[in-house]
């Protein structure tokens, strides 16, 4: 055979992208690819032409799954140089989203306990500041506690990770009507995608309270004091979405972590 | 999605980035090319599911191997490409063989919902050039419903002539003179 007619290369080289080049032929071509650069640009042409074709119309994603699993796999891996070696990829170590029982009691009992103090030291989620939100106007009501080191009466959701390190914490003052989030280890998503937090009233659909930001501290507006508005939210819950998804109305791959909303008073 | 000269050089860095272990270029990559190669590996396997598991090896294989990426030999987007179409043909066929594939369908099987005029998404024009695109579509109606579906077919299910002819209960010659005079106009068709 003469590989140097231009019409069988070519010819040779479609049949190599299509895929039906077998066997002693296809392992003879690709002998030749590695030493003949000009066939090498008509295989890229071809695949340029052949490849794109036939693919649905319909504009689809891969769900957040496969850059959640690529990640872990990668963080496996023995041979990686990190980007940001020291940050604690806890997404990776979330509860299943099935987690409850004894072990969700405990943890999150224990958590609670401690939450007064972390409200206290954590930077941006002090107790003052949402006082100082509540007494600006934003709530009819006083706030009913702001003595330093006692805790007002307030909602407080600590979602931990699988380790049982908290991940991302939410707090309302009782009286006030913003639910203050601080994201408190970053979400490691594809870009197209975002966390988005949730509320699970009792017996009722999950309300969307809006999206969150991938690290720092974000603030929902409530439409009337947590007390009322809060009553019957037995959770908080985040899930990802895609961004393209908006006005998101439901979960659409279930919840990446949720947890009980706990009333200090 | 990658749009343009730009975004292709940029994709190239990227690559590069990632030949260096650079898990921020990985991720970057991952946005600007998952949606896109997720429906390379729709097309051949027709289950979210396994398209999935499919992306998620061939980004690892990306991992791997954009240390042996040449730009001079291929562009960003058909080098993975490459990749992703390989690996989905290879899972289709791992399925044929365990009895666990979808029967394949013609590429002009309304349940596909593909056409076999070949219009190509928007997404797919911006990746590839407009005018590059328009021109293919063109060369592609001048084919033969024949041509074009079997050229289609065997891309998207990585047949054989000799499974293509089973699958259109034609002699093996026929598929293959279809086939190979359809690449003909095609060549023909781009170079005018």
């Amino acid at each position: 055979m003469n590989y140097q007619r231009p019409e069988l290369r070519n010819m040779l080289a479609a049949e190599y992208v299509l895929g039906t080049l077998k066997g002693g032929a296809r392992r003879r071509f690709e002998g030749l690819l590695h030493h003949d650069r000009e066939l090498l640009v008509l295989v890229e042409t071809w695949t340029g032409r052949l490849l794109p074709a036939g693919l649905p119309s319909e504009e689809v994603g891969p769900s957040h799954r496969v850059w959640f699993e690529l990640n872990q796999r990668l963080d496996d891996s023995t041979s990686t140089v990190r980007d940001k070696p020291s940050r604690l990829r806890w997404f990776h170590r979330l509860w299943p989203s099935g987690f409850s029982g004894a072990s969700l009691t405990a943890a999150v009992g224990g958590i609670a306990i401690g939450v007064a103090g972390m409200l206290l030291i954590a930077p941006g989620v002090r107790v003052e500041d949402l006082t100082l939100r509540s007494g600006d106007g934003r709530s009819a009501m006083q706030p009913t506690a702001s003595t330093e080191g006692q805790l007002p009466d307030s909602y407080i959701v600590v979602m931990p990770d699988r380790t049982g390190t908290p991940a991302l914490l939410a707090a309302a003052l009782r009286s006030g009507k913003v639910l203050r989030v601080k994201v408190l280890q970053e979400f490691e998503i594809a870009p197209e995608d975002i966390p988005v937090l949730w509320a699970l009233p009792h017996g009722g659909p999950p309300t969307v309270l809006g999206s969150l930001p991938t690290e720092g501290v974000a603030e929902f507006d409530l439409l009337a004091v947590s007390e009322q508005a809060l009553a019957r939210v037995d959770e908080l819950a985040v899930s990802i979405e895609s961004r393209s998804a908006r006005p998101f109305s439901a979960p659409q791959a279930g919840y990446v972590m949720r947890s009980s909303l706990i009333r200090s008073w | 999605m990658v749009r343009d000269a730009a975004a292709s050089e940029r994709l190239t860095y990227l690559i590069g980035r990632v030949a260096m272990q650079d898990r921020a270029a990985f991720k970057e990559m991952y946005g600007l090319t998952s949606h896109f190669l997720f429906r390379v590996a729709i097309r051949h396997l027709r289950d979210a599911e396994r398209a999935e598991d499919v992306l998620q090896e061939s980004f690892m294989e990306a991992w791997q191997k954009a240390p042996t990426y040449s730009a001079a030999l291929s562009k960003p987007m058909t080098w993975l490409m490459t990749i992703v179409a390989r690996r989905s043909i290879d899972e289709y066929r791992r399925q044929v063989r365990e009895g666990q594939a979808i029967k394949p369908a013609s590429i002009d099987d309304p349940e596909t919902g593909w056409d076999i005029s070949v219009v190509f998404p928007d997404s797919v024009r911006e990746l590839f050039g407009s005018d590059v695109m328009e021109r293919l579509e063109r060369c592609f109606a001048q084919l033969s419903v024949d041509q074009r579906r079997a050229i289609q077919d065997i891309r998207v299910h990585g047949m054989t002539y000799d499974e293509a002819a089973r699958f259109y209960k034609l002699p093996r010659q026929t598929v293959a003179s279809w086939v190979r005079r359809g690449i003909q106009s095609l060549t023909g068709c781009m170079q005018t």
